[in-house]
């Protein structure tokens, strides 16, 4: 792909992707592609299919608490495709594996028989739930949504279940730990590394700042 | 029931004045996550009580001082300060606090809220330095990244614009009208905070919790810049 199509497909998700929320905004999009031709350099995976896919892997985006979130990988999919459609030069047999790879992007999907560029795009936005941006998206997305921090009565979830969609802080163990071992591509693995060091120094810190404030009435 | 932050020394109709005063303000704020939520509230009187144990100070008037810190907070008030003084008058007075302890109290509550890296400190009691730096204390360190990342979450701001320069010498109106990114945020405000603690032991638990803000800020900065200073020509050939 040349610098000059590059910089139009950028143009377009910028003008596409909601600036509101801060958690999956322009910024993080271009994080994701920075991230997936990092890895792809390593892995070998195709440009071409990288930078549309991590555009605009989250071009549509609903809160987590809004039932359109669980459809919001396929319908990002299919805007990617009618942008692609009509983007001059871009070569249409590639359309398809950059739907197939945002379609298959999400946290939770199996990586079980993915093609290169979709695992390598998996492991790119999964980054970004790791590490200092990964706090950040957690704690800016509860303020975006009205919800906790943490739980006062438990906030290591000592004695329930984990709950990110509830408690920002559960997120932690829910997700942000996890994606280390999650990585699909030892690349991705080595960068999650010492992000994921960053994230347990932070939780014995954020700890440490709750101590003495357990609620016991 | 039983609240351990509630120190053991106090008189009976004291520690029911806490009690009455615990249930309204958790009432108050139980819906509120823009960082002014009851967990804020609870951490900053639990903060008080520890430096009040430590720097000898009027129990109560902490206690009631740091739960009550926030109720007339100028920013639930588009700004009007006096009606946050009313507001918070009017439950002392429910409560039954002699005019004395009202005086006390509302001296501290009316000062407590930091207005802007230049605006004056006037000179304040024992008890409103102690509040003030349980305050701060609760807006530094990991619990303050987690705070000022919601703040900046539920009020749409910018997470960061590294072409915009912080400015942590604004006055008290600018403070106010202050839009910028959550990044700048810390340098404007949340960074200055460790070198306007008022008591010893404030100071001593705010070292530590600037040391988390100042590795928190360098790794944030290195993740971003990682994601922005890829040489994109190397990988066209893909």
């Amino acid at each position: 792909m040349n610098d000059e199509m590059r910089m139009y497909l950028e143009s377009v998700a910028r003008r596409r992707i909601d600036g509101e929320d801060a958690a999956h905004d322009f910024e993080h999009a271009r994080r994701v592609m920075m991230n997936a031709l990092k890895i792809g350099a390593a892995e070998g995976g195709d440009v071409d299919v990288l930078i549309p896919a991590a555009l605009f892997h989250d071009v549509m985006m609903f809160p987590k608490n809004d039932p359109r979130s669980d459809d919001a990988a396929h319908q990002s999919a299919m805007m990617a495709v009618g942008i692609l459609q009509s983007t001059d030069g871009y070569p249409a047999a590639k359309i398809q594996r950059v739907a197939d790879a945002i379609t298959h992007c999400s946290f939770g999907n199996p990586a079980d028989g993915l093609p290169l560029d979709a695992l390598i795009l998996q492991d790119a936005d999964r980054l970004e739930a790791t590490g200092a941006i990964a706090i950040m998206r957690a704690f800016w997305s509860a303020g975006q949504m009205g919800q906790p921090l943490y739980d006062p009565d438990d906030p290591f979830a000592r004695s329930r279940q984990a709950d990110g969609l509830r408690y920002a802080f559960d997120l932690f163990e829910t997700r942000l730990l996890r994606v280390e071992e999650r990585m699909n591509t030892g690349t991705g693995r080595e960068l999650a590394r010492s992000r994921t060091a960053f994230l347990r120094t932070f939780m014995t810190q954020f700890n440490d700042d709750l101590l003495m404030t357990r609620e016991t009435l | 029931m039983s609240i351990t932050n509630i120190p053991e020394s106090l008189s009976l109709s004291d520690v029911e004045m806490l009690h009455r005063t615990v249930a309204h303000v958790r009432n108050l704020q139980a819906g509120d996550s823009t960082g002014h939520d009851w967990t804020h509230t609870l951490r900053v009187w639990n903060l008080a009580v520890v430096i009040a144990q430590e720097e000898r100070a009027d129990l109560v008037v902490t206690s009631l001082a740091a739960l009550l810190h926030d109720v007339g907070d100028w920013k639930l008030f588009d700004g009007d300060e006096e009606q946050g003084h009313r507001v918070v008058e009017d439950w002392l007075v429910t409560v039954g606090a002699d005019t004395a302890l009202i005086q006390r109290v509302l001296a501290i509550v009316s000062r407590v809220s930091f207005m802007g890296g230049g605006s004056r400190v006037e000179a304040m009691s024992l008890e409103g330095r102690i509040v003030q730096d349980a305050d701060r204390l609760d807006a530094i360190g990991a619990i303050g990244i987690a705070r000022c990342f919601a703040f900046g979450g539920a009020k749409g701001r910018l997470i960061h614009d590294p072409d915009t320069r912080p400015n942590p010498d604004m006055t008290r109106d600018e403070y106010k009208k202050n839009r910028s990114s959550t990044i700048n945020h810390f340098h404007e405000k949340l960074l200055l905070l460790k070198d306007r603690m008022n008591t010893p032991t404030g100071k001593l638990m705010a070292e530590k919790r600037h040391t988390v803000m100042v590795n928190f800020l360098d790794t944030f900065e290195s993740e971003w810049q990682e994601a922005n200073s890829l040489d994109l020509e190397d990988q066209w050939e893909g």
